[in-house]
Order: structure tokens, then sequence, then C-alpha cells
């Protein structure tokens, strides 16, 4: 909860829902409040709110408790799921890689409505796989692919009252007569009306947590390595559960014998002993030994993994924001704990002036703290206190999260500002391609689509095309902070 | 360099934030000069000491570009995207024609399972017709009970299953019944939709007929 966090979470309201809900939102995230105290300080209609409150509840980005007459109820943020919202292109993403389109297209639907009916979710995907290639998917093919989602908790049943875990993951019951029926134009009534999907983000998250990890060890070793570190992970499923600080002892052989069975890298084959050696004997302690029998048992530390890569991460940072000479500075304070300024001075030999300023720099922006310890009365001496710097990580944490939500902002408040400069022109461009668009659709081509074409000037071509290139770059930017943002709270799960 | 100024301290030069001691301590010396306190806000936007590094591009980056920007243009053009109803003086008379064509058009206005959000929140239409449909529920049920009170008299015996059956009817009666009395009450009567600003009562009475009921 801070300022920079209202901020984009306002903005993320207002690009996927419009104004009205993002002011309705930056309300309730303000105080959860009732539906009186909401319109009394919003400048918006009864009705305004009242839809802005439903659409908020049924995209789960808001939650309510009911008060004591089960009519009324006072309204909150779900903030977390707001924040979720700069994931989603990822999440459709991994689900591409893991499975294949139509599974794309039905968790594309869930996260665009918020929650579905099974039923609904299936005719929905259908009519859209129909307009899109004239394919012919078949409706069994649907259900068992939204049910497969389902048995791997990709999804997962939305409900008031707080299910059990079994009953979260039950498969619905989905009869594709009735669906059928619908699509040919027929009534309305299915018999899974009332129970809704959404997504499982926890389940969304594990998975991108295995990606991040695989993905470090192969940029820090190679492919192979990789390769390894992804089946110790899948083996590492089958006897812990997904989200332990250490998982329990997997055996080795296990993971050789896939190795084998599969045979994709014969360089993982012919030395794979040396491989699990080397993960083990390196530094950062990805892998612990915990048993000598059958060519020994290993732990995977996902907590360690996690401190290691988020030190890393704000070395990096520091490195940027500081230069070298401060993450020299950093590192020293990290690997010694506490240290004095004068033993920095003599051990990073820069001149005392700048270790001086850099120190102080690195206090002001909150990556350093200061440690007093005074000495008791009665000693002697010159100096009558020690003072010591410290790291003290989980703060850097939050003051990077806050960094991140502060440049997120700025990236976002840009990109608005630069759509309201050239509104004008953009909104030309998308009429004159709504225009040509259709104008094929119809079979014309030639002079006549060119001449519509040509109202856009050169000049004006060139101004779209840097704004476009701006635009690009501002979403990259969002979505590789978001990166960030991810290691950093993974962090924070595990601490 | 700085051990030299050790001990020397307690002399004037007071910035504000720590005393002349403790900048001793943490290695500041009295012959290096502080600077003042500053009174100013920094810069709105301050120059950049370092460019940043340029963004690594890549096909799945693209993807993920071209996922993001689709799933934004179907939430701006969905009926989860709520735009502030225009005053009507500033719109001509053919552009209220559209915007009322517009409205009954399925997509726009985005469905609700009134079921799942508190009662307050339902459009005066469907809180009535909701409300109706509680009513007559209650009559079956009620009827029914009636039913099986009399055939239960008439039997005079003492069936375990009959009784089993009737009870959570009655429970659910009950319930029915002091919902309806919440509804009718006095005290909270904000909650159901009396306050109109008199704009736009006709339009968002017909965009409900001519919806569905959900």
């Amino acid at each position: 909860m801070s300022l920079q966090q209202r901020n984009v979470i306002k903005l993320i309201l207002v690009e996927r829902f419009g104004n009205v809900i993002a002011d309705v939102g930056d309300i309730i995230f303000q105080n959860p409040s009732s539906l009186y105290t909401i319109v009394k300080s919003a400048d918006i209609p009864l009705s305004k709110v009242k839809e802005a409150l439903s659409v908020l509840i049924k995209y789960n980005l808001a939650t309510f408790k009911l008060n004591t007459d089960a009519i009324t109820a006072i309204y909150s943020l779900n903030v977390k799921n707001i924040l979720l919202m700069l994931r989603f292109p990822k999440f459709i993403n991994l689900i591409k890689a893991k499975f294949d389109e139509s599974y794309e297209i039905l968790v594309e639907e869930i996260l665009l409505k918020g929650c579905l009916t099974a039923s609904e979710l299936i005719i929905k995907v259908t009519k859209r796989l129909q307009e899109q290639k004239n394919v012919n998917i078949l409706l069994q093919e649907l259900k068992d692919n939204f049910n497969s989602l389902i048995t791997a908790k990709y999804v997962m049943r939305l409900s008031l009252q707080s299910l059990k875990v079994d009953e979260l993951f039950l498969l619905p019951n989905i009869d594709l007569k009735e669906i059928l029926a619908v699509l040919n134009g027929g009534n309305d009534t299915l018999p899974d009306a009332g129970v809704y999907w959404t997504i499982n983000s926890d389940r969304f998250h594990q998975d991108l947590r295995d990606q991040l990890i695989v993905n470090s060890v192969t940029n820090k070793f190679d492919e192979n390595m990789g390769e390894l570190m992804r089946l110790l992970l899948q083996q590492m499923y089958v006897r812990t559960d997904p989200w332990v600080s250490s998982s329990n002892p997997i055996p080795i052989l296990e993971v050789k014998e896939i190795v084998k069975k599969r045979n994709t890298h014969p360089q993982l084959v012919a030395f794979f002993e040396q491989y699990v050696a080397i993960l083990e004997q390196d530094v950062t302690g990805i892998i612990r030994k915990v048993g000598e029998a059958s060519g020994g048992s290993f732990q995977v530390e996902m907590k360690h993994i996690f401190t290691q890569l988020t030190w890393e991460a704000v070395e990096e940072i520091v490195n940027e924001k500081f230069d070298s000479k401060a993450s020299r500075i950093f590192r020293l304070v990290k690997s010694r704990h506490y240290i004095e300024p004068e033993q920095i001075q003599n051990l990073v030999m820069i001149p005392a002036k700048e270790v001086k300023r850099i120190l102080y720099m690195l206090l002001e922006e909150n990556f350093l703290v200061v440690n007093e310890l005074k000495r008791s009365a009665t000693s002697l001496g010159p100096s009558k206190s020690f003072t010591l710097f410290h790291i003290r990580l989980t703060q850097v944490i939050r003051t990077m999260i806050e960094l991140c939500f502060k440049t997120l902002y700025n990236i976002m408040m840009r990109r608005c500002h630069e759509k309201y400069l050239n509104k004008r022109l953009i909104d030309k461009k998308h009429r004159v391609d709504t225009i040509t668009h259709g104008m094929r659709a119809q079979g014309i081509s030639g002079d006549s689509v060119l001449d519509i074409e040509e109202m856009i000037t050169p000049p004006e071509n060139e101004i779209l095309e840097r704004i476009g290139k701006m635009m690009k770059k501002l979403s990259l930017t969002e979505i590789e902070i978001d990166d960030t943002m991810f290691l950093l709270e993974m962090y924070l799960m595990y601490e | 360099m700085s051990g030299r100024g050790r001990g020397r301290g307690g002399r004037g030069g007071n910035t504000g934030l720590f005393n002349r001691e403790q900048l001793n301590a943490i290695g500041i010396t009295s012959n290096e000069s502080i600077p003042g306190p500053i009174r100013e806000p920094p810069p709105l936007f301050p120059l950049l000491n370092r460019k940043p590094v340029p963004l690594q591009e890549s096909l799945e980056l693209d993807y993920l570009l071209i996922l993001r920007q689709n799933i934004l243009d179907q939430m701006q053009s969905s009926g989860a995207y709520l735009r502030m109803p225009q005053s009507s003086e500033r719109l001509d008379k053919a552009q209220q024609e559209i915007d009322k064509l517009i409205a009954q058009l399925p997509s726009v206005k985005e469905k609700f399972d009134w079921n799942m959000l508190p009662a307050e929140l339902r459009p005066k239409l469907i809180a009535k017709r909701m409300k109706m449909k509680e009513s007559k529920a209650v009559d079956v049920n009620s009827r029914l009970n009636q039913l099986e009170k009399q055939e239960e008299k008439t039997e005079k015996a003492m069936d375990v299953t009959v009784k089993e059956e009737a009870e959570p009817d009655e429970e659910e009666e009950e319930i029915q019944e002091n919902y309806e009395d919440e509804d009718m009450d006095d005290g909270t009567d904000y909650a159901n939709n009396y306050f109109d600003n008199g704009e736009e009562y006709e339009d968002e009475d017909d965009n409900l007929d001519d919806g569905p009921i959900y």
C-alpha cells in the first residue's frame, strides 16, 4: 500500500476498464467503503457506480463483505489480482508453450472475462474458432481440453463460500448436447449455470518460477545443465509440495534414467555424473546432497535459489544505478555483513572522499542502513561509538518494489501522454485502416484502396512510426519490469 | 583523512539531520564543508546520469507484446469498459439514436450473475423481477408444505422420510420470508434504487427491457 502502487493500479484499471471503474477502484483502494460512500465521494451517477462495482467483482478485482442485513455490503479492492493483469500475456504464452493453441484460447477467454461457466466458455471458444479459421473443432475435444486444464489445476472454481481444496478442482458437468443446441440458436438453460471458473494464479506462478530457475541455470552453465535442472524439478513434484522451501530428497538415478530414455541431450547422457557434481559444488548451492545411497539423492533448495537470484538482481541494480564503484562497495558490505566506514575505505581501494560520497548515496537511497553501537560510558578512548554499515535485504527488496512501481507508473503515464498528444493522428490512422480493411474484404483492390491509404501523408506516417516504436519500447519495459517484480515477490514469499 | 578529525567534535555547523558528533563518527571531518540544507523540491524531470541499457528484443517478447495488445483491445471493446454517459444537451439527436442502438447490442452490456453480487447492486428492474420470482417460489413452497401437512394429518402415520423432507423446506421458507421483510425495511432503503438524477431515466429502462433476463 503506497502512493506509487495506487497510481499504478489506477492506470491499469483505466487502460482496461475505462475511467469510471478506475475512479471507483481508486476510492475503494483507499478505504473499503459502502455503496453510499462511494457515490458520495465520486462524481458518478449511482447506476454507473453499481455497474462498475459489479464488473470489478465479476473480474475478481474487488471483494465485498455483506452487512448483517444481507443486502448492503462493504467493498474493497483486490490489489494483488489487479497487478496480476500485467502478467496475463505471460500466462497465455506459458499455456501455449506447454499445450497447444486451443488451450491457449480457452485460457485467454477466461482471462478476458474474469470468470465463466464451463459451457459458456466452450460456446465462446467454439464461436471464435469458427470465425477465425472455419475449422470445425470438436466440442468433445474442447471439453477434454478444459477438463485437463482443471486437473492440471490451471483453472479453478470461483465461489463465494470457501471451498475445500478437492472441491475447487471438481470436474464440471458439461452437457455437449445442450451446448450444441445453444450454438444452433436453441434455449439457453445450461446444466452448469452458477458454477464459475477462473484461473489459478498460483499454478501459473509455479510454472513461471520453474522457468525462471531453468533459464538462470542455462545462462550460468549451458543447455544440458538447463535440461538437468528441468528434470530435477519435474521429479521434485513427485514427492514434494510445490511451494516448500526445500524439497524432499530426489534420487539422482531416477533423473538419469529419464535422461537416458529421452536421449535428447547426448552430452548430458555421456557426462551425467560430472554435470551433477558441478551443479552440486557450485557456490550458488542450488542442490544439496543429502544421501549417498544409490548414486546419491539431492534436495532442491528453492528458498536458497531465490535468495541468490535476488542478491544478483540487487547487485545488478546497484551497478546500473550507481555504477561499478558503488556495486563494489555494496558487495563488500554484503560479504562482511557489518562493516565500519574506515574498513571500507581501506579495502575497496577507492579514494576516501569518493567512498564516503558513494556510501551516503547508497544510504540515502535505502540500499544500506547504519547501525550505531554505543560503547558503555565507563570505557575510555577517543571514539565513543562504532558506526557499522549493513544491508537489510528485505528492506532493500521493498525499496526496489517501490522503485518498480514508480517506473511502471512513469512508463504508463508516458504512454497515456503520447496517446493523448497524438490522438487525432492515431484516430485517423485507425479509421483509414478500417476503411481499407473493409474494402479488401469486399474484394476491391488497386487504385481506390491506394487513394484512401494516401490520405495519411508521409510526414504523418513518419510520426506514426515514431509513436509505434516508442509504444513498443514502453510496453516492452512494462513486461520486463514485471519480470523483476515477479522475482522479488518470489523472494518475499519464501522469506 | 577521516581519522584526523576524530575527537575534535562538538564544533558548530548543523545540517539539522546529524549533529557534529554523529557526523564525526561516520567519518565527516570538520574541515570538509557541509552543504547547507536543501530548501526546494527536486526537479520534476531530473537529468539522468547514466543511460539505461537497451532492452533485448526477441521473438518471444514480440509475441508477448502482441498478446498484451490483443488483451487490451478486447477489454476496451468489451462491455466491461464503462464510459461516462454524456450529458444529453451536448449530443445531437442522431448521436443519441446511435447510442441507443449500440446499447442494445448483446456485447455492449456486461452480463452478471446477480446471485453472486450483493442485492444492492442490482438495477431496479432486475431487482423487481428477482423479487417477484422469489415471492412465487415462496408460494409454491408453502403450498407444498400445506399439502404435506394435510397428508400427514390424513394418514396419521409418523413417516420418517416425509418428516425429513418437510424440515428443510420450512427452513427455506423462513429464510426467504426474512429476506422479503428486509427488502421492505425502510432503514436500508438507499440500497433499493430510488435515486435518480432524472437524466437518463428512460434510457436505462429501455435498455433493460430489451436485454435478456439473467
